[in-house]
Formats: C-alpha cells, sequence, structure tokens
C-alpha cells in the first residue's frame, strides 16, 4: 500500500480532484467548500458521500488529515470537519503533476484542439 | 428573514440521507448540504430551486453512495449507472442461480403461475362487468327507477307507463327520464324473413343515457306525436343486415307488416333493454336490434307492470335525495289511485341494474383467488427460505468478499422479481387458456360479459399483482438473506442448518396456509353442498326433454284470433303426429318464465283493491303435458273458444293468498289483460274451474308468486312458446318444427329454440359458478397448503436424522418416533385450522345471502372439512416419519 502511495500514479483521478481542492481551499477547506469546489471546476455532479468516502479514504492512506470545528445554527446545529494536506499527500499531488505534465509536455496544442 | 429561517430541507431526503450517509460521517455531511442550501435559498433559485438541489443530493448520494476509483470515469455521462450495473449484474446472478436450480424454479413458477392466472381471469370478468363505469355520460348520474309493493313484502317490480308519467311530470330531482319496454317484431322485406329484438323506448330515452347516433339522429319529442313512424338500429344490426350502408337513412323497413323509417344508428353499446320481472334489465347485444317509440296508446295503463326506467339526477341531487322525493310522489299517487295501493318507488343506480346481481358473487370469487394467490406466495417463500439456508454458505462467502448487506437482499429482491416476470408470463398464458372455461361458466346473461378480455387494464392489474406477489415473498428471504452470521456460517459444513428464526418464519408461513385454506374449503364446500341443493329441488313439473321454440305471429297478417288459433292447432297437430313426440304445446311463456305480472280483481269483492299477480296463457292439456299436478276441478278443454264463459285455473299459492279458506272452484277473476290482442272479442271474466300446484324457481329461495292461467283458446296471443317433450334427439325436434313452422307459414321468421335443460341450467349458473370455482381454488389452496406442510415437516425431519438416531439408540420405539414427527405436523395444523375456522366464520355472513338450503354456519362442514383436512395433512407428515422410523441409528451417528 505504502509503496503505491509513495510513486503517485497510483492516485484516481477523484483522489487527486480532492487533494487540488485541499490546496486551493487551504485553511477553509471543509466538506460543503470541497464539494462545492469540485462540482464548480470539474462541472460534474458529485454526491457529499462520495466526497467523504474518498476523503476517508487519502485519510487512511495519510495523506490527509481532519480536524472537528464548531456547530452553527447556519447547518442546522451541526459541527464542519475541516480537512488538511499532509505532506505525504502534498509530494503524492506533487509526483501525479509531475507525471502528468512530462506527458503532455509538447502535446499541449494538440490537446487544446482535441 | 423569518420565512427564511423556517426553510427546511425537504424532509423526506433528509430521513434518506441520514439512512445512507455512512455513520461517521453523517453529521458532517447533513451539515454541509444543509449549509449549501440555505446559501442557495438567497440565490434566484429561491427556496423551491434550493430543495429540488437539496432532493437531487439525496438522491445522488443513494445512487453514488461511494466513490471508488473507477467510479468518476462514468460519472460525467451516465448517471445512476452504478445502481443499474449492480441491478443488471444482479439480475444476471439470479438468472443463472435460478437456471442452476431448475426443480425449484419450474415448482415456484407453476404454484405461483396458478395463483396469478386465476386472479388474471377472475379479474378480466370481474373488471368488465362491475368495476368498469357504463359507457355513457356522467354514469354515476344515471339511475333506475322501479316501483315496490308493501303488500307482497316490498318486492320490486316494473313500472306501470302511467304511474311514470306521472312520476315525470312531478318529479324534479331528475334532468331527464325515460321508460323503455321490450319490443320483438318480425322484418320482412329484406329476403328471409326475420326476428328482431329491441326496445320500445319514450323519445328521451338516449338522451336521457346521453349517446349520440352514429348516423342520423336520434329519437325527438316531436316523433311521439307524429303518425309516421320512426326506428332506430342497432350498430350491430346495422352491419349485419344493412351492409353498414348509410344510404339505410331515409329507408323504410317493414316490422310486423308496418313501415317505419329509418332516421339514425345508435353506436355498439350497453343499453338498458327488455325489463323482466325481478326485476332486471337486459343489457345484451342480442336485445338492440332496432328501437321504436314507445306506443302512445299504452301510457294509460296503471295496472300492467311493463316497463323500465332511467333517468338522470340532476348535478348536486344524490340518489338518497330522489329516493325521497320518489317517495313522496308515490304516496300521492297511492292516495289518488286504487290500482296504487301499497306501491312506492325504489331509485338504484343503474349501474346496480348491470351488475348488481353478480357482484357479490364476482367480488367473493376475487377474495379466494386473491387467497390463492397468498398461499402460493408463502409456499414460494418457504421454499426460498429452505434454500437461503440451502445458500447460507454461498451467502456467507460473498459477504466475507465484501457484499454488503443491502446488496444481498437486493440480489434476493431481484431474484424474487425474476421470478415473478416468469410466473407473470405463465400466469397470462393460463388464464388466456382459462379464459375459455371461465365465460362457459359465468352466467350469460351477464351484461357485458363480451367485453372480458386480457387487455391493458388486465394487464396493468397483473403486472401489479405480480409485483405486489414478488415483494410478498422475496421480502422475508432478502431480509434473512441480510442477517447471515458470516462466522458461524463459513464455520457450519456445506450441509446447512437452519436457524431459529427462518424455522420459526416458516413455521408462521404454513400455519397462514392452512387457515387460507380452511376457510376456502369451508366456504367452497357449504357453495358446493347450496348448488347440489339447487339441483334436487323439486321444481313443480317436469324438465327432462323439454324444448322450448318461440313463436311471433305478425300483428297484421293475423288480424283476427280465429287465425292465431288455427296456426296453433294446426302446428300442434303436426308436432303431435310426429315420432318420438310425447307432448306439444304452446304457452305464454313456459313454466319457468314469470314475466306477466298484471292486474285483476275477484268478483264479489267490493272496495277490496285490485291485486297484481302472474297470468299465463296456455293450451288445453297443458299441465299434464307439463307433470304439474291439478289438485282440484279439471283442466282447460279443447272446447273452449272466446265464445264461452272465460275460464281460469289458479295455483296453490293463488289460494293461499285469496282464498285462504280453500274454496275456490267456481269463483271469478276479472282482468282485462288477456284481452288486450283483441279488445271485446275475448272474455275479461274467468270462472276458476282448477286448480294446479306451484312450480318453484330453481335457485330462487323465495315462494311461489299467485299464478292464474287462462286457456289459450279463449285468449290466444300472436307470441307464444311451443312446448315439446320428445324422446327424440333436441336438434331432430329443433329441426321438425322449424319444418312445420314453414309449411304453416313461410313467412314465420326462425325462431330460437331452446331446452327446458339448458333454461334451468341458466337460472342456477351464478350458483353453478361460485361453487364450481370456489371449489377449484379451495382445492388449489389445500394442495399448496398440503405440499407447504410436508415440505417442512420433511425438511425438519431431516435436520433431525442424528437427534432421532440416538433416540432410537437409547431404545425409542418406532411408533414413539412416529408420533413424534406427527405432533411436529399437529403442531401446525391445529393453529391453522383454528384461525381458519374464525376466516370462515367471518365469511359466511359475506356468504349468507350465496347459499339455498343450508346455513352459513353449518355445523357439519364445519367439523367435516378440518377433520379431514387434519386427515390429510397428517398423512402428508407419515412420509416422512415413515423415513425416519427406517433411521438406522449407527448410520445417523456415522453421519456426523
Amino acid at each position: 500500500m505504502a509503496s503505491r502511495t509513495e510513486r503517485g500514479a497510483s492516485l484516481g483521478e477523484f483522489e487527486q480532484l480532492i487533494l487540488l481542492a485541499l490546496l486551493r481551499l487551504h485553511d477553509n477547506a471543509y466538506g460543503a467548500t470541497i464539494h462545492q469546489e469540485v462540482q464548480k471546476r470539474t462541472r460534474r455532479p458529485i454526491s457529499i458521500s462520495a466526497v467523504y468516502t474518498t476523503l476517508d479514504r487519502l485519510t487512511e492512506k495519510g495523506l490527509v488529515e481532519s480536524q472537528v470545528g464548531d456547530p452553527t445554527p447556519r447547518r442546522g446545529g451541526r459541527r464542519k470537519k475541516f480537512f488538511r494536506l499532509m505532506p505525504e499527500g502534498a509530494e503524492a499531488l506533487s509526483q501525479s503533476y509531475h507525471v502528468f505534465r512530462e506527458m503532455t509536455r509538447g502535446l499541449e496544442r494538440r490537446l487544446e484542439k482535441l | 428573514m423569518d420565512r427564511r429561517r423556517d426553510a427546511h430541507p425537504p424532509r423526506l431526503a433528509c430521513w434518506l440521507l441520514t439512512l445512507t450517509a455512512a455513520a461517521r460521517n453523517r453529521e458532517f455531511a447533513l451539515g454541509d448540504l444543509e449549509e449549501q442550501f440555505q446559501e442557495m435559498i438567497d440565490t434566484p433559485a429561491g427556496l423551491r430551486g434550493a430543495r429540488r438541489w437539496y432532493r437531487r443530493q439525496a438522491w445522488r448520494c443513494v445512487v453514488h453512495p461511494d466513490a471508488p476509483e473507477h467510479l468518476e470515469a462514468q460519472l460525467p455521462v451516465r448517471r445512476g449507472a452504478t445502481l443499474l450495473d449492480a441491478i443488471l449484474q444482479d439480475a444476471r446472478y439470479g438468472a443463472r442461480s435460478l437456471i442452476n436450480a431448475p426443480g425449484f424454479t419450474a415448482v415456484a413458477v407453476l404454484m405461483l403461475a396458478l395463483g396469478i392466472g386465476a386472479n388474471t381471469a377472475i379479474f378480466s370478468v370481474t373488471d368488465a362487468v362491475v368495476l368498469r363505469p357504463l359507457p355513457f355520460r356522467d354514469p354515476q348520474q344515471l339511475v333506475a327507477v322501479w316501483e315496490t309493493n308493501r303488500a307482497e313484502g316490498n318486492q320490486v317490480w316494473r313500472v306501470a307507463p302511467a304511474n311514470f308519467v306521472d312520476w315525470r311530470a312531478q318529479a324534479d330531482s331528475f334532468s331527464e327520464a325515460a321508460a323503455f319496454g321490450g319490443y320483438a317484431a318480425t322484418l320482412t322485406g329484406t329476403g328471409e324473413p326475420v326476428q328482431v329484438k329491441g326496445g320500445s323506448v319514450m323519445p328521451a330515452f338516449f338522451s336521457t343515457l346521453g349517446v349520440q347516433p352514429v348516423l342520423g339522429r336520434s329519437f325527438q319529442p316531436s316523433d311521439e306525436a307524429t303518425d309516421a313512424p320512426v326506428v332506430l338500429l342497432g350498430y350491430g344490426f346495422w352491419q349485419s343486415h344493412f351492409g353498414g350502408s348509410e344510404s339505410v337513412l331515409g329507408k323504410s323497413v317493414t316490422l310486423d307488416a308496418k313501415p317505419y323509417t329509418v332516421i339514425g344508428v345508435m353506436p355498439n353499446g350497453v343499453y338498458p333493454a327488455w325489463p323482466v320481472n325481478g326485476p332486471r334489465v337486459h343489457f345484451q347485444r342480442e336485445y338492440q336490434d332496432v328501437w321504436r317509440i314507445y306506443p302512445k296508446e299504452y301510457l294509460s295503463y296503471r295496472d300492467s307492470h311493463v316497463m323500465g326506467v332511467v333517468a338522470r339526477l340532476k348535478p348536486g341531487v344524490t340518489v338518497e335525495q330522489a329516493q325521497k322525493q320518489m317517495d313522496l310522489i308515490a304516496a300521492r299517487l297511492e292516495k289518488t289511485y286504487p290500482a296504487d295501493k301499497d306501491e312506492g318507488a325504489l331509485v338504484r343506480p343503474l349501474m346496480d341494474e348491470v351488475a348488481g346481481s353478480v357482484r357479490p358473487a364476482l367480488l367473493i370469487l376475487l377474495g379466494a383467488v386473491g387467497a390463492v394467490l397468498l398461499v402460493a406466495c408463502s409456499n414460494v417463500t418457504g421454499l426460498l427460505l429452505a434454500r437461503l439456508t440451502a445458500r447460507r454458505h454461498e451467502i456467507a462467502l460473498r459477504c466475507a468478499l465484501g457484499a454488503g448487506r443491502l446488496a444481498l437482499a437486493r440480489q434476493f429482491l431481484i431474484e424474487g422479481l425474476l421470478l415473478a416476470v416468469l410466473s407473470a408470463a405463465a400466469g397470462v398464458w393460463l388464464a388466456y387458456e382459462g379464459q375459455g372455461m371461465l365465460l362457459r361458466l359465468v352466467p350469460q346473461d351477464i351484461p357485458r360479459l363480451a367485453d372480458a378480455g386480457l387487455d391493458m387494464r388486465v394487464l396493468a392489474f397483473t403486472a401489479g399483482v405480480s409485483l405486489l406477489a414478488a415483494l410478498i415473498f422475496a421480502l422475508a428471504p432478502a431480509w434473512s438473506a441480510g442477517r447471515v452470521n458470516v462466522s458461524s456460517a463459513l464455520k457450519e459444513t456445506a450441509r446447512g442448518s437452519e436457524s431459529g428464526r427462518s424455522l420459526h418464519l416458516r413455521d408462521l408461513l404454513v400455519v397462514t396456509q392452512i387457515s387460507l385454506a380452511v376457510t376456502l374449503t369451508v366456504g367452497a364446500m357449504l357453495l358446493l353442498q347450496s348448488f347440489l341443493r339447487m339441483g334436487q329441488v323439486d321444481l313443480g313439473f317436469r324438465r327432462e326433454n323439454l324444448l322450448i321454440a318461440e313463436v311471433g305471429l305478425s300483428a297484421t297478417k293475423y288480424t283476427k284470433w280465429q287465425q292465431v288459433v288455427s296456426f296453433y292447432r294446426q302446428i300442434l297437430e303436426k308436432v303431435r303426429n310426429a315420432p318420438g313426440v310425447a307432448s306439444a304445446h304452446f304457452a305464454y311463456d313456459h313454466p319457468l318464465d314469470s314475466n306477466w305480472l298484471t292486474g285483476f280483481s275477484i268478483e264479489g269483492r267490493p272496495g277490496e283493491k285490485t291485486d297484481s299477480v302472474q297470468l299465463k296463457i296456455v293450451t288445453p292439456g297443458y299441465f299434464t303435458g307439463m307433470g304439474q299436478r291439478l289438485l282440484q276441478g279439471r283442466e282447460f278443454d279443447e272446447q273452449e273458444d272466446p265464445s264461452r264463459p272465460g275460464v281460469a285455473i289458479i295455483n296453490e299459492a293463488f289460494v293461499r293468498r285469496y282464498f285462504p279458506d280453500g274454496h275456490a272452484i267456481g269463483k271469478t277473476i276479472l282482468s282485462g289483460a288477456a284481452s288486450y290482442a283483441w279488445p271485446g272479442q275475448v272474455p275479461q271474466r274467468f270462472e276458476i274451474v282448477g286448480i294446479v300446484n306451484d312450480i318453484h324457481h330453481p335457485g330462487l329461495e323465495t315462494k311461489a308468486d299467485p299464478f292464474f292461467y287462462v286457456c289459450a283458446w279463449q285468449s290466444p296471443l300472436r307470441e307464444m312458446s311451443l312446448l315439446v317433450r320428445a324422446s327424440a334427439d333436441s336438434a331432430a325436434i329443433g329441426r321438425m318444427v322449424r319444418k312445420f313452422k314453414s309449411e304453416v307459414d313461410p313467412d314465420l321468421p326462425i325462431a330460437k329454440i331452446t331446452s327446458m335443460e339448458s333454461v334451468v341450467s341458466e337460472a342456477v349458473a351464478q350458483p353453478r359458478l361460485n361453487a364450481v370455482l370456489m371449489s377449484l381454488f379451495s382445492a388449489l389452496a389445500l394442495l399448496l397448503a398440503l405440499v407447504g406442510v410436508y415440505g417442512l415437516v420433511a425438511f425438519w425431519v431431516g435436520a433431525r436424522v442424528r437427534e432421532v438416531g440416538v433416540r432410537m439408540a437409547l431404545g425409542a420405539t418406532r411408533t414413539s418416533v412416529l408420533a413424534l414427527v406427527l405432533r411436529r405436523g399437529a403442531l401446525l395444523l391445529t393453529p391453522g385450522i383454528v384461525v381458519g375456522l374464525a376466516g370462515a366464520l367471518f365469511l359466511s355472513r359475506v356468504l349468507r345471502m350465496q347459499l339455498y338450503g343450508i346455513s352459513a354456519v353449518d355445523p357439519l362442514t364445519y367439523v367435516v372439512v378440518p377433520a379431514a383436512i387434519v386427515s390429510v395433512g397428517l398423512l402428508a407428515c407419515l412420509i416422512p416419519a415413515r423415513g425416519a422410523t427406517r433411521v438406522e441409528p449407527m448410520v445417523a451417528l456415522r453421519n456426523e
């Protein structure tokens, strides 16, 4: 398991999307914002359960850590769960990004036209 | 602001999310969605848009509960694909597992198909006859109105024309009302003379029903006044006799030698026609050849009850309100006219006339087939549970490999659905094949029977029933499958043993089956005995080998009574001399017909009200020929004719009611009814010269009506029936009668020839339908229940081979082992019988109206049926029990 994460290439597409959202949201990354961020940028309908399932898995892999916040009335008195990228997560994401960039190098124009 | 604070996400969606979300994230996920929901309310989407969004989110969580890696690739293009894929995979897996167990599949499908097929067939008839609304405008507003007679125990009668005229003038509950009567005539001038049947109706008849002609125009009030008579044709008759040609409009047709102008063609439909005493209205297509305007001259009759009435309630007026008003009007008429003494009016929905008599019978049958299907379902549940036990290992393995509880339950539900689909297809096929038989059993005079068929409504019903069945029989296994204890199941040997819970469930199922079977069997036995008793009833005459041929002489050709009498005499002479004929008579009408209710009074009893009794006109020798007994006095003789003083013969019921002292012979009856065809030419006073026994109507427990008989040679009718008792076969006699008729009068139409047996058979068709089908269904239910008992006991014995072995090794005798198994069977049978008998007692309340000559709580039936079922049930247990006693202790112990 660990060796797969180290190489990073084994990150699933959806996992990558979630990690990228965490990177962008920084301190304000919790279920609702991540859900909105991924939907807005990918323009895909995504279920909140899918977001949590993936975050759970990333937590298990040690790429992400979570922290529970205070309840707010706007959430019907429910608490938030904030997520933060761990160094291992940042590493895995960076690996994925490099692999992707290597693979697409010199293809940018053709990919744009597809 | 306040409104917004009150805005909650849709409750159902919330609940759905709470159910499906993983427990550890439930609070956060719900909070996240609520936060986004509250944000969205402030956007242009508003509260409604936000709620819609929330529902979509909830649904998405159900369809894509988790996001495995391969999910994303499918997300953008195919929403819901995962669930669909899973279902398809389940279906493929289910199909494979059904194919791998062909024995189980065949038995389950057969049981369910019988249940579903029976439901489909009975529903198709019930729907066509009872449930579908009448094909008229706003049919719920249509009512039939009858007269009632308090002196006769509120018997319902047809309506006297003059009373109808008064009702119509005084009642404002109805927007329209029209009376109608039967009409039969001979159509000549279009080739072979044909007998046509239809209605004599008031001009408002079709506008009351709200039916427009397909061609030409309908009747108008002015048609009543004009001297140029007009007719409307029925659609079927127009097609068969005029080739559906539009040029028929304005043509002249000759009915009973009188010309009528065709003004229109009415669509195919279910029109009330031909009211008969009972009273009932015929709705069959055979009474829809032609309609003419009701003859004005009869409208003043107040003591002949001959018409049916349809009326349309004004919008907002209920049947009860109309009834109240009619009560007042009837009371008023009663004060004014002596002929209306004791008479009231009865308003009831027209739908009741169409289906009223068969509705309880069909609804009982529908209930019975429902019970059969329940028995089949619970049997299949039992099979599935047994199979589940055998599959525990497989299920545990799948659990261990990561299948969720929900997924397992879904798998079993889908297998159930597959079974249901197969069974529904087989059931529809069975219904299609069985429908011919069913339609022959059903009373043929039920209106709209011809419309019964496997149409979309019926198929939708079948689909619904099958789905329901699938839910019933697959739910328990699906639930149990989700509760299999993985580790213990995996540790068990592959042979499997049953968990206590599912065994209790199977006990409960078998008990349910037995109780349903007991209830059905008791009901069926009651109906069967009732039907058999009907067959044994002494009708008061001999029905064997009796043929009935209807004759209708043309009024324009036979203008003198002498011609009519001469025609009848010639026919009788020819028929009586033919080989094989024992007797031949003319009568209006055959002994079981009771359709001529007429007013009369007894001479010398001034001030006494005119009463209504049944009138029959018969030729001399009729009573001997029919096998009716002459109790006093004499029969009519061949010398009677209109110039001699009128004579009459009465029945016992007449004597009981009007001559309680028994001295009837020599008294005089006054009645003008028999002379309506020849006013002033035939007698209206009749001296009573004889008394005969009563005729009983099969299937009716009511007492015989008072009858008086008049001699046909004194008061001949143009319409009579020829009654021939012959030893020769009926087809030959039929041919002979037709031949003689055409020898005497070639213009006479070929009339319908029926046998008395078929009249009797038709009279008991409804009890027969009940008896036959209930017996069939209860036998089916019983068989299924016994299979259930056998299966469970056999399973129980199979699981206890070791225990039995130990017992026998410790010295238990075969008898004690046998007793052990039988006790197990009795434990299933006893509660089933008790609950079943309670059900039967409940059913008896519904059944009471359908029974004849037997109590609905007949003690013998309530003892014999359970006793028989217990015996057969224990016999079913004996098979596995014998197997158990043959167990060799050593073998049984070694097996473990």
